[in-house]
């Protein structure tokens, strides 16, 4: 039993290391550090919606204040920023940042705006969604799709 | 230099056809910023994009599975993925990133674990 733990772990080993040593960069978009406030009004709607197979796990864990949370984020800063940890593992420090949206934007549904960046360890970037650049792209896109569909006909 | 893997991952709620796409305002165009408009930029014409789709969606049909479970399988794909052992990028929204975050820290935790237990 020992042997194949053993084993399972070298190869666990092996594969991990190839990806952390190949990791040169990691983005974080709106991150909640400290969980979303908007959690709880969606922990509430899902409670209802239990009958249709609604679950609040992954919900529970990006509630505001949740001690896993910051939990998560110290061991995360301790592992990439202290010593010990990946660079004298790997070798190299891949570059990290937090990228906080100052323009209100949701994605998807839901929109998961961080509470606060004030404790983040990490460095802390404020951008301006580019939304005029990707309007220009947008614009682009849908000139390029007419011109395939006119020379289509 | 070698091509780089960008690997996103969405958020709660979410999927990979909405999480990176914006939508202009006027005219409801649209645009993936991630698959389109990145590998237009220079020096990124031979970047592969990964956008990674996990199963995230809290008001129906939700995945029986807790948080750990959730970063251990997404590590196992990405180390599936990444053929060519190209650099990655990794790319996390908001509780994306949160599964980035416990996907770092169990990648470090392992290779520290094989450290103490293979020099005992």
């Amino acid at each position: 039993m020992h042997g194949v733990s053993h084993q399972l772990l070298i190869y666990a080993s092996t594969e991990s290391r190839e990806i952390a040593k190949m990791t040169r960069g990691i983005l974080f978009l709106g991150v909640p550090h400290h969980g979303s406030r908007y959690s709880l009004i969606a922990r509430l709607m899902a409670c209802t919606a239990a009958w249709r197979g609604s679950s609040t796990t992954l919900l529970e864990f990006v509630a505001q204040g949740n001690k896993e949370l910051r939990t998560l984020d110290d061991r995360f800063a301790r592992i990439y920023a202290g010593r010990g940890g990946h660079v004298s593992l790997v070798g190299t420090a891949p570059y990290i940042a937090n990228l906080i949206e100052t323009l209100p934007e949701g994605f998807g549904k839901l929109s998961l705006s961080p509470v606060s960046c004030l404790k983040v360890h990490l460095k802390c970037l404020a951008v301006d969604l580019l939304t005029t650049v990707l309007d220009r792209y947008a614009r682009g896109r849908r000139a390029d799709l007419r011109q395939a569909s006119n020379s289509r006909n | 230099m070698r091509p780089i893997s960008v690997f996103a991952i969405h958020g709660l709620g979410s999927n990979p056809n909405s999480a990176w796409r914006h939508r202009r305002s006027g005219d409801g165009s649209t645009v993936d910023w991630l698959t389109e408009v990145l590998p237009r930029q220079k020096g990124c014409q031979e970047i592969r994009i990964t956008l990674l789709n996990h199963q995230t969606r809290w008001d129906s049909r939700t995945a029986q599975v807790d948080f750990t479970t959730h970063a251990k399988s997404m590590l196992s794909y990405v180390e599936r993925l990444n053929e060519g052992k190209r650099p990655i990028i990794f790319i996390g929204h908001s509780f994306g990133g949160l599964l980035l975050k416990q996907v770092c820290c169990a990648t470090l935790h392992m290779m520290l674990a094989s450290k103490t237990t293979l020099s005992c």
